[in-house]
Order: structure tokens, then C-alpha cells, then sequence
């Protein structure tokens, strides 16, 4: 999220008690983290713990939270700490590990948002299911780097890889996405010039 | 043949912001070889700057009712009921000190006559140009985001002073700017000044447009005269901009309400939105070769009065080009970087 945009988001959920801030908060960040931390505990009601922990104990910081910099960052780097110490603390109930992909369970199933899917509707879905298929933690890398302005140094850090392979990663979704874009616009080639959408948004 | 092995990497690079001048033109190489080519690079552009969304896990929107419940509960128990009187509260005891110390200060350096200009030191100037059709994000030194439209240029002196934040543009950029109330944030353009604390808001100011144009999103900015600061001086509100006729020299406000093309043009362009808001032929030419980055040359007359209203998102030019023709009765072609547009005679009314 844009850094003033969140500072204000921060704002209005640990000074005015906003409600609606609180919800559009949640929403940017909720299923992003919990996936970060099924790359360490094993369990997804695990993860989910982990993570509400995370968002109690920031908030409770209250004022203070506000400066902090690079607040994603410190996010991120929140909920891996804290998946470990989970870890630690949960030793004796190891035993019964679920694949990290259990969380596809837990998934909704594409459920429509008319205002984010106005234009290129399809080939906006196609894209989205790109970057949901990639491997776990290579979705999280596009993501982190992309949408969180993190480093790949930092990204690196969080993940418990190398810088190079973070690079790796990225380079590999965009070659996914690219293919993705090729066969997309080899199969739609007559339909692309001019769609309807297009003759409409053009008043005389 | 030429060698597009790593290309992936070098794509990476662009979208990143890191790429060199070489990197780029072999992106620009390989999207030339084939259409499916720059059909994903432009695609893979607008994914990029937008943010990628997630699903919704199952217990969603019951999690964050039980953690919001939650939140508030640690709140009751952190304040308790004997609460300080608000003027003993050690906060608002340093924030009085603090307004005592600096008020002199602040009042003196607000001034309008004493308007900021770049100290004339030995220091390092920043310059970062971007050529048509590209546009990129720049981090300042003291965290503020500057989208830069294609076309345009900022300089700025590398370590920003103690008591200013000065930025020059030639061009249209977008601002993000960090709250330092101590350190003003000052955009030098023309012969305008807009001055702001932290906000977001975006200057346009190419200059071979007729106007200049200040379209403000968040907080509130004031907008100067550079040559004498004390006539100009207006402030604007959030939601609302302004157009400078250069000629006239007379401000002209509008809001978001009263002409959402105009705001939203203005705003959305970092975004890949590309929006035109009734405008005539010239203009039309103006900007698409500013955004794509094509040398553009018209054959025939166009018609009077285009007034063309419409609005692409991470469009391919073709695409605009397509949907443009049709309605306007021209035809184009498009060989690299040059586009031809072709008025026939019998076609217009």
C-alpha cells in the first residue's frame, strides 16, 4: 500500500477507532500473511493464530506503531518471527503435518468483484489465476517485491533464501505470466483490436 | 539472429525501474519482433503497477470481526478510568514546549516574502528525464514518491537541505510527499511554486502546453507565483485542482465534481489510464506521442471541433489508434516509431 495512504489507515484505526479502516486493512494484508507463515508452521488454523497475534500485537502498540518505518517490511518480517516462535513453543504438537497446500481448503472460490473487473475481465481472471498457481513461496516473492516495494534483499531475509533466488523466482513468474499473455493473445487475435467496451467508452 | 535467452531477467529490470539504457532498447528490440511480443510486454507493464489481488480465505470476514472485538477489548483494559487532565499529559506538556521553541522560527520562515529558493551551495543536482513513452517512479532522499510522466523531467539537489524540499519540473509527475512539517516541500515549474507539508497531488506543466495545472488528491497545498508570491497565494482543498492559463495568466479552479474527466486524467496516468477529456486534434496528437513515444504525421486536414472523450486502460496503441479511427474516419499506419494518420477527403462531413 502507499506508505501515506497506510500511515493514514494506522491512523484512523489506533487513534479513531475507525472500524471501516480496520476492515480495508485486514482485507489488503490477511490472506497474504497467512500464506507467509504456512511457508513456516504447518498447519493453516496455526498460521491463522499466528497471524491474528501479529495484527493484535502491532495494533496494541497503538500511537507508537506510527513510527515505524517501512511499516510492510516490518510486517512481513512480524509474522515470520512469530511463526517461528509458534514453532518453538508448539514442538511437542509437530507431529501431525498437513501439506502447505491444504490452504487451497481454505480458499473461497472466485468470488466476483464487479468494480476491480471492469475492462479485459477475462483475461484480468486468466492473470489472477497465473500468479494463484505459481508455488507458494514464488507468489509470495512476486508479491512481496512488486506490491510491498520490498528489496530483494529484505524478501530474501524474511523467506530464508537467497537474493539470487529471489531473482529467480521473479524471473520465472514473469516468464509464467508472459506465456500466459502469449497463448491468451494468440488464441483471442481476432477479438483483440476492438472490443465493445472500447466503442462505448468513446462518446461523439 | 539476436539472443533473447535471458530476457525474462532483462524484462524484470524494466518493470523494476533498475534497467540500462541497452537493457531497455533489447526489451524495445524484442517486443518489436512480434506483436505477441508487445502485447505481453504492455500487459505485464500494467500488471506491474497495479497491486495483485488476494483470495478471500473461508473464516475471512468472521476473523476479522472476532480480531476487531478483540482489538477493542486490549483497548478497554490498557485506559483506564482516572484518566490525567488533558494539559498534564506529558505529551501535550512537550508538544507546548516544542510550538514555543519553533513558533518563532516556523513564523519567520513562513513568511511570504521570504519563498524558498534552492540554496546556491557546492552540492550535487539530481536529474532524472524520462524520454516519451515511458514513464517511472523516483524515490527521494526523504521518502516521497514522484511518479514522472513520459516526456518530463525533475532535479533536485541530492541530500535535501534542513529547512526545504525543493524539487524543479518540466513536465507532468505525480507526488506523493512524506509529512515533514519542519521541511516544506516546494515544486518549482514555470512560473509557478506549489508549496505543501505532505500530501499527494499532480503537476502538469509541459511546456508546450497553454496551461499549467495543479490537481491536488489529499491534504492541501498552496500554489504561488514564482515571480511575486503574494499575489498568486491560493490553497487549495482536497478533491479540487487548478489550470494556470499561461497566456492570461489567471487561475481557473475546478473539483472532482465539477469536472471528473480533467481530475481524473490528472491522476490516473500513473496508473496507466490514459483519458481524454474533449479534446480537440492537436491535443489528441500531442499526447498519444508523449505516452507511446511515436513521431506522429498527419496527412490531409483533420476536422474541426474533435472533442474526443475517452478513456483506455494499459492500452496498446493500436488498440486506441483502432477504436479512435473508427469513429473519427481516419486511417493509420504504423511502421516502428512512426505513425502515419491519413484524412480522407471524402470521409470528412
Amino acid at each position: 500500500m502507499d506508505p501515506l495512504q497506510l500511515r493514514h489507515l494506522l491512523h484512523k484505526i489506533v487513534v479513531k477507532n475507525d472500524e471501516r479502516a480496520f476492515s480495508l486493512f485486514f482485507d489488503y494484508y490477511h490472506t497474504r500473511l497467512i500464506r507467509l507463515s504456512l511457508l513456516f508452521v504447518p498447519r493453516f488454523d496455526q498460521a491463522e493464530e499466528v497471524v491474528a497475534d501479529v495484527f493484535l500485537k502491532l495494533l496494541g502498540k497503538r500511537e507508537s506503531l506510527l513510527a515505524i518505518e517501512n511499516f510492510e517490511g516490518y510486517l512481513f518480517k512480524m509474522v515470520k518471527n512469530e511463526s517461528i516462535s509458534f514453532l518453538r513453543a508448539d514442538k511437542r504438537q509437530r507431529t501431525g503435518n498437513v501439506l502447505v497446500d491444504d490452504i487451497q481448503d481454505y480458499l473461497m472460490v472466485d468470488h466476483d468483484n464487479p468494480e476491480k473487473r471492469m475492462i479485459n475481465s477475462d483475461l484480468g481472471v486468466l492473470l489472477h489465476q497465473v500468479v494463484e498457481k505459481l508455488p507458494p513461496k514464488r507468489g509470495l516473492v512476486f508479491k512481496m517485491v512488486k506490491d510491498e516495494n520490498m528489496s530483494y534483499k529484505q524478501v530474501g531475509e524474511i523467506l530464508e533464501i537467497s537474493e539470487r533466488t529471489v531473482e529467480v523466482h521473479l524471473k520465472l513468474a514473469i516468464k509464467d505470466l508472459r506465456q500466459a499473455l502469449s497463448q491468451y493473445y494468440q488464441e483471442n487475435k481476432p477479438a483483440i483490436p476492438l472490443s465493445k467496451q472500447r466503442f462505448l467508452s468513446i462518446l461523439l | 539472429m539476436d539472443d533473447f535467452t535471458d530476457i525474462d531477467g532483462i524484462i524484470l529490470k524494466v518493470l523494476n525501474g533498475s534497467a540500462t539504457k541497452e537493457e531497455k532498447d533489447k526489451v524495445t528490440q524484442w517486443a518489436n519482433e512480434a506483436d505477441t511480443n508487445r502485447f505481453a510486454l504492455e500487459r505485464l507493464k500494467g500488471i506491474w503497477s497495479q497491486r495483485s489481488g488476494d483470495p478471500f480465505l473461508i473464516g475471512h470476514e468472521e476473523q476479522k470481526r472476532k480480531l476487531w472485538m478483540r482489538f477493542n477489548e486490549t483497548e478497554r483494559r490498557v485506559s483506564p478510568g482516572t484518566s490525567i487532565p488533558f494539559y498534564q499529559q506529558t505529551w501535550v506538556r512537550i508538544a507546548v514546549v516544542i510550538v514555543i521553541i519553533f513558533f518563532p522560527v516556523y513564523s519567520v520562515y513562513f513568511q511570504p516574502e521570504k519563498t524558498p529558493t534552492p540554496e546556491i551551495e557546492a552540492v550535487t543536482i539530481v536529474r532524472k528525464a524520462n524520454p516519451t513513452g515511458q514513464k517511472s517512479l523516483i524515490h527521494l532522499p526523504d521518502g516521497s514518491k514522484v511518479w514522472l510522466n513520459s516526456a518530463s523531467t525533475i532535479s533536485y539537489v541530492e541530500q535535501f537541505s534542513d529547512s526545504l524540499r525543493s524539487i524543479k519540473l518540466e513536465g507532468e509527475a505525480y507526488f506523493d510527499v512524506v509529512e515533514d512539517s519542519l521541511r516544506p516541500f516546494v515544486v518549482n515549474f514555470e512560473s509557478l511554486l506549489v508549496r505543501v507539508l505532505g500530501t499527494e497531488f499532480s503537476v502538469c506543466a509541459f511546456g508546450q502546453d497553454k496551461d499549467l495545472r495543479i490537481t491536488l488528491v489529499e491534504g492541501s497545498v498552496k500554489v504561488l507565483k514564482a515571480t511575486d508570491p503574494t499575489e498568486g497565494n491560493k490553497t487549495l482543498q482536497a478533491g479540487t485542482g487548478l489550470i494556470y492559463s499561461k497566456e492570461i495568466g489567471n487561475f481557473l479552479p475546478f473539483t472532482k465534481k465539477s469536472n471528473p474527466e480533467l481530475f481524473n486524467k490528472s491522476t490516473e496516468w500513473k496508473n496507466g489510464h490514459l483519458i481524454f477529456d474533449g479534446r480537440n486534434f492537436s491535443d489528441f496528437v500531442a499526447e498519444i506521442s508523449r505516452w507511446y513515444g511515436v513521431k506522429v504525421v498527419v496527412k490531409g486536414s483533420p476536422p474541426m471541433g474533435w472533442n474526443i472523450r475517452a478513456r483506455f486502460e494499459n492500452e496498446l496503441l493500436t488498440n486506441v489508434l483502432e477504436a479512435v479511427a473508427y469513429n473519427k474516419g481516419f486511417t493509420y499506419s504504423l511502421k516502428g516509431k512512426e505513425l502515419i494518420i491519413t484524412f480522407d477527403k471524402h470521409e470528412s462531413l
